[in-house]
């Protein structure tokens, strides 16, 4: 899938978990390659597998993982044969940094928020001095809207926008080719989403870096989007253009998904997607959205293979091989 | 005040005190300060506001959970006053139903659904032989259907839309003429939203309810209701039919509301949007005049900063708290 040029390739990757009723399929062999500067969206309903899959790229795993296999190649590197040391050291939060969900809520309230944004530079060996890691520390407050008087305070001294810029800047200080953003604005209201938002539009432009947005909330994620993922029950079911994604969609839950998105502007009959996700404890042998979909056919009970119908485009989806 | 208004609101306040050491008072936080409308039976109104604009508190004052400060609130011709008792209070509760935000929070883990929709049926008196009939009509309604599969099972055991839907058949078992519904989708996955919306809208028509349907979603407000308040620090800036307050915002603040609304559109990530700077103003203490003026780009030097706006009635029935509008005569 695509040449080895590109800034992120994943192949095949699957994680799954052990829990007392069965190993849970998180993410189920998702293929999918990356080029530097445009923005991805991954969306999909809760449960689907769009963090874990974030998670299992940074290889940020929780102690109950029973199967991790698949390779991931960073600027032409397969970092699933690092070992962990060397990724921690070379990979994460140096090339690739996550602001994971209600990060904004995890500072900690007792160490001033310019010590906070400045450790990974620490902690992964970017630089040892503290007067140098303040100093940058200041450049990326500046980058993300926030004015540098704010590095002496407390995280309770910050408003909940000024706390999501904060933990931004910490993604960004290593200046990372990669950035994860898990539901960064979710908790936020629609004023300082859309101030956020910008910021990030700006970052894109400017630095180049390459954000992956992994959100539920599709309508705002259209304003960072130059790729959209659609993930469903641990897999990937489409990757396109986000023009492609928000105007026609191909695979049937994409279509089912962006019309139930309300929008304020034009008036359009809303639809809602019947039944429920599968569970990923036993999910169903063929194509696993096959139960809800209106137009399954007698080949849907075997797995659709994920393929390029031209321009980029994949969807995995008998209709459309 | 009108004779029809099922609910009738008169400047109401509701203050919360700030104590230092849990002791001196030091001051109040202005959680809603001066609000007035009226719902009529079978009306569906939608309040609209960010985290902290006091909707929620408006909810709380309604039910009763938190005292009124100042100001007068009448129910079906019934003064409440936050202090209700014994019987009052037990009518209050069974004629205002609630729906909350987070529906897995608000079930009890250890109930079936049979129980937590028979609970509210004989704590206010109704016969245990009717109680199981009322609970399998109101699940019909809610399309917890059918009922055997659902009656024993127990929260955890529901998706996140089936737990909204009980919450929802628990708010109306005991056929109340208004439900205050506060946040009911925010916690929903996109594709069951608008299930739920569609449901509570229906009920609200079958039944002839008053529904208060806050939400910080200007989004989802056109499938609700026809009505709309916005919210901000604390009081009412704007009220209008929802299709004209999307198509003519007058207040700046509203105007900035709507243009921060994304639609699924990929031409959104070529543009930046134009945001107000600044962050909402403290409630402990708002800024003098119009609580928006430090943020608007509109502002009137000397007036808006200084006198409190009135409100301006520019269009028929579409109201505004805005100096701008001065010149349209008060409404």
């Amino acid at each position: 899938m695509g040449t080895t040029d590109r800034l992120l390739r994943v192949e095949d990757l699957k994680l799954h978990f052990r829990t007392w009723r069965g190993p849970v399929q998180a993410v189920d062999g998702v293929s999918f390659a990356l080029d530097r500067g445009p923005a991805t969206v991954v969306v999909g309903e809760s449960g689907c597998g769009k963090s874990t899959l974030a998670r299992a790229i940074l290889r940020l795993l929780p102690r109950n993982v029973s199967a991790y296999t698949g390779n991931v190649w960073l600027n032409g590197t397969n970092i699933m044969t690092l070992n962990e040391e060397r990724f921690r050291r070379q990979v994460r939060w140096v090339k690739m940094a996550l602001v994971s969900q209600a990060a904004m809520n995890s500072l900690n309230p007792v160490i001033r928020v310019g010590d906070q944004v400045s450790e990974p530079l620490r902690v992964h060996g970017v630089s040892t001095n503290k007067k140098e890691a303040l100093r940058q520390a200041e450049e990326v407050f500046r980058l993300v809207g926030v004015s540098a008087d704010f590095l002496e305070r407390f995280p309770f001294e910050l408003s909940g926008g000024m706390r999501q810029r904060a933990v931004l800047a910490m993604a960004l200080i290593t200046h990372p080719d990669l950035v994860f953003l898990d539901e960064p604005t979710s908790a936020l209201d629609v004023l300082t989403q859309t101030s956020i938002m910008n910021v990030l539009k700006g970052i894109k432009r400017d630095l180049g870096v390459t954000f992956v947005l992994i959100t539920h909330d599709i309508a705002t994620s259209s304003e960072l989007a130059d790729r959209a993922a659609v993930m469903y029950a641990g897999q990937l079911v489409e990757f396109s253009s986000a023009h492609h994604f928000f105007r026609e969609p191909l695979h049937p839950y994409s279509q089912k998904l962006m019309a139930s998105v309300p929008t304020l502007r034009e008036d359009k009959k809303l639809e809602f997607i019947p039944g429920r996700p599968p569970s990923l404890l036993d999910p169903p042998t063929g194509c696993r959205f096959a139960d809800r979909c209106s137009s399954r056919f007698g080949k849907c009970v075997e797995e659709p293979p994920f393929r390029d119908v031209g321009e980029d485009w994949w969807v995995k989806c008998w209709l459309h091989v | 005040m009108t004779e029809q208004a099922l609910l009738s609101v008169r400047d109401l306040h509701t203050w919360y005190e700030l104590r230092k050491w849990g002791f001196f008072r030091t001051g109040h936080v202005r959680a809603l300060d001066g609000v007035t409308f009226d719902l009529r039976r079978g009306d569906a109104i939608t309040i609209v506001g960010e985290s902290g604009s006091g909707k929620t508190t408006l909810a709380k004052t309604l039910l009763g959970l938190v005292p009124p400060t100042k100001g007068e609130m009448v129910f079906a011709g019934e003064r409440l006053d936050g202090k209700k008792k014994g019987k009052a209070l037990a009518w209050l509760r069974a004629n205002v139903g609630f729906v909350q935000q987070d529906p897995y929070g608000a079930l009890p883990p250890f109930m079936t659904v049979e129980r937590i929709l028979s609970e509210p049926l004989a704590v206010h008196g109704v016969p245990r032989r009717e109680q199981e009939a009322r609970a399998r009509a109101v699940m019909d309604e809610v399309r917890l259907t059918p009922q055997d599969d659902f009656v024993h099972k127990y929260p955890h055991m529901l998706s996140g839309g089936q737990q909204q839907r009980l919450v929802i058949a628990r708010a109306i078992v005991l056929e109340p003429k208004l439900v205050v519904a506060d946040e009911p989708v925010s916690m929903l996955d996109a594709s069951v939203r608008v299930e739920i919306l569609q449901l509570l809208r229906r009920i609200q028509k079958s039944h002839d309810l008053g529904v208060m349907y806050i939400t910080h979603d200007l989004s989802t407000v056109r499938y609700f209701s026809e009505y709309v308040f916005v919210m901000y620090a604390a009081k009412i800036v704007e009220r209008a039919p929802v299709h004209e307050l999307i198509r003519h915002p007058l207040h700046p603040y509203t105007q900035a509301l709507l243009t921060a609304i994304s639609d699924p559109d990929p031409e959104n990530a070529h543009i930046q949007k134009e945001v107000p700077p600044g962050e909402p103003p403290s409630l402990a203490h708002p800024p003098s005049g119009c609580r928006f003026h430090p943020r608007c780009k509109h502002r009137i030097a000397e007036l808006c900063s200084t006198t409190e706006p009135t409100t301006f009635e520019p269009a028929p029935g579409h109201r505004v708290e805005c100096w701008l509008y001065r010149q349209g005569g008060e409404g």
